[in-house]
């Protein structure tokens, strides 16, 4: 059996058991001791059990939970109320506000939770009610929440961007980094749309909330006073990997002693506070950790099968140009990412791609930083796309599949744009790694 | 069934939800525990000039302790993540016969990989195994550990939803 047939056997299998509704770790589970026993008869049992111990005690996977830990505390303290009241009172009297604020209030919370899901059902719960409630467009604001929700993997700290920086074998505090240029962009891309269409059509503008009057220097004052402890620790956290003071994870941990600051400065700390964090990232850190720990073999299956030095062979072998095989690599994990886990994709891509983009000459950061935007946009793509599902689970009733597939499309098309605008202007996603570097 | 052992089963449940939410229970004090050391860790190296050096062996061991007792918590309370949109497209009694079908597929697995796990465990402590870490202990420790979670969690999938409290929720943990 040649290893095309057998590349194509293990990944119709799994795929068939993922789409099955098995947990995807078990998934893994069974693909990996059942191939690993064909290929290499009972010898695999010690291999596939001490993988599994093995990445379960990774070093750089404790950055995994102690984000996640970083993240609940934040959530804990109160502090994304005040976010959004100072954020509120700080992007003033501008055409499509309400939009902006959503979109503000997105990146503040992609640097807390790391989460598509967790942000669109935070904003879908509490945000899109308020700005229905103002008069905003229906499509836009749904629009606006899902584009916000695909900034959160993007901007660090990020627990995709360090789970996959481990798998492909990058520093892990270039990547998180790296996703500061592209996270501004994609920001800054979704609030000028939303700008220029209230621009265009001020109808679709929110009408002005009673309370609000002028903004006043003194006002602005406050609001920016009442977010800065929040912003202080991210950028404690961010400021110390990019100087190269201290590793990601120690980084996570005075993050966390900040954190800690932060819920005495308004006056949430408790106990059960940090035990409930301590909790809530545990519950999500089992949840991720034992689909990598059950996964990780794969690679050294599709290694083993010589499917990984078959594919390269391929690729070299064809006479085409690299962007066509970036292309081609892209669009199969959108297409993918609309039906499968971000998390499943990445364990299933990062064994192939990592061999092709070494071939093929990419910088390895940028080339994962344009999957990791890649797979989040997946999540939003209609007519599947994960994370509009989330959101019409906490939307009001009336919301209906249609009008949030339809209010998806131009944010994916947006999403592409910055995409290839990146491709043209790599810099965008590698400046910041780059001058980090030479500055530690 | 005698009324003996209908009795005894319900009995034996609540063990299982006690030893699961005590897994928890550790699992939490284990990240609090990962903190605190970088946190050490932090202050050692860069305010003290003095390095702990064990601090990420023992957190990448905490690591392990955290996944594998958190694992039947997770299970028991059915957050495992996996791509449902199957069963969103059955009737209810179907979809409760199919998720029963894949729960059971799923125990059985774990229990087959805590056998294996078990098998690697004891080779390792006929063999005196260390871990390949700096800050060395006996891998049969990690293999001991993993073992226990595994079958603690096969054994939710094969009963699923009997050891589950009804309060049960993902994001409320027990007060400490």
């Amino acid at each position: 059996m040649s290893w095309a047939v057998t590349l194509l056997a293990i990944f119709g299998i799994l795929l068939a058991l993922l789409g099955s509704g098995l947990p995807i770790f078990a998934g893994f589970l069974l693909v990996n001791v059942v191939a690993a026993m064909l290929l290499m008869g009972p010898p695999a049992i010690g291999l596939f059990v001490n993988s599994m111990l093995d990445t379960a005690s990774t070093e750089a996977l404790v950055a995994v939970p102690l984000y996640m830990l970083l993240g609940e505390l934040l959530f804990r303290t109160g502090g994304v109320e005040v976010l959004y009241n100072a954020l509120n009172r700080l992007v003033g009297a501008i055409r499509g506000r309400m939009y902006v604020v959503a979109i503000a209030l997105s990146s503040c919370l992609g640097a807390i939770s790391g989460s598509a899901m967790a942000s669109v059902a935070m904003l879908g719960r509490f945000v899109y009610p308020t700005m229905i409630q103002r008069g905003c467009d229906r499509r836009l604001s749904i629009g606006m929440i899902l584009a916000g929700a695909t900034l959160d993997p993007i901007i660090p700290p990020s627990i995709l961007a360090v789970i996959l920086a481990t798998l492909a074998g990058l520093s892990i505090a270039d990547f998180l980094i790296a996703g500061v240029g592209p996270g501004i962009l994609l920001a800054c891309a979704f609030a000028g749309y939303a700008v220029v269409r209230t621009v265009l059509n001020p109808r679709l503008d929110a009408r002005p909330a009673p309370e609000e009057g002028p903004v006043s220097w003194r006002e602005v004052l406050v609001a920016a006073g009442q977010i800065v402890p929040f912003l202080a620790v991210i950028f404690l956290v961010l400021g110390l990997i990019m100087l190269g003071i201290a590793q990601p994870t120690e980084a996570a941990a005075v993050g966390i002693v900040g954190a800690l600051l932060l819920s005495l400065l308004y006056r949430t700390f408790s106990l059960a506070l940090v035990y409930r964090a301590c909790f809530g990232a545990a519950i999500t850190t089992a949840t991720v950790l034992v689909i990598i720990a059950c996964a990780k073999l794969f690679s050294q299956i599709l290694a083993f099968t010589g499917a990984t030095g078959g594919l390269v062979e391929v690729v070299s072998g064809l006479a085409v140009n690299r962007w066509i095989v970036f292309a081609v690599m892209m669009l199969s994990i959108w297409v993918i990412c609309m039906f499968i886990d971000e998390l499943a994709v990445m364990l299933i891509a990062v064994p192939v791609f990592t061999p092709i983009i070494q071939h093929l000459g990419f910088d390895p950061v940028w080339f994962w930083m344009m999957f990791l935007i890649n797979i989040t946009l997946g999540g939003i793509t209609p007519p599947i796309g994960y994370t509009n599902f989330v959101f019409k689970s906490v939307a009001p009733p009336d919301t209906t599949m249609g009008e949030i597939m339809r209010a998806a499309w131009p944010m994916v098309f947006i999403a592409m744009g910055c995409i290839v605008l990146m491709c043209f202007v790599p810099e965008i996603v590698t400046w910041l790694p780059t001058s980090g570097k030479a500055g530690r | 069934m005698s009324s003996a052992s209908r009795e005894a089963r319900p009995a034996a449940l609540e063990w299982l939800r006690r030893l699961t939410e005590a897994g928890a229970f550790l699992g939490a004090l284990a990240i609090g525990a990962m903190a605190l050391f970088y946190t050490a860790e932090v202050v050692a190296r860069y305010f003290l000039n003095a390095p702990l050096n064990w601090s990420g062996d023992v957190s990448s061991y905490l690591l392990l302790v955290c996944l594998f007792l958190v694992l039947p918590k997770v299970t028991m309370e059915a957050g495992h993540v996996a791509v449902s949109f199957v069963q969103e497209r059955m009737g209810e009694r179907a979809r409760q016969a199919y998720e029963r079908v894949l729960s059971r597929l799923t125990g059985l697995f774990c229990l087959v990989t805590t056998y294996f796990v078990a098998v690697e465990g004891l080779r390792q402590f006929r063999e005196g195994v260390l871990t390949p870490q700096a800050t060395q202990i006996p891998k049969w420790w990690l293999s001991a550990i993993a073992c226990i979670g595994l079958f603690v969690a096969a054994l939710h999938f094969l009963l699923p939803g009997r050891a589950r409290r009804p309060d049960a929720g993902r994001d409320a943990g027990p007060e400490p």
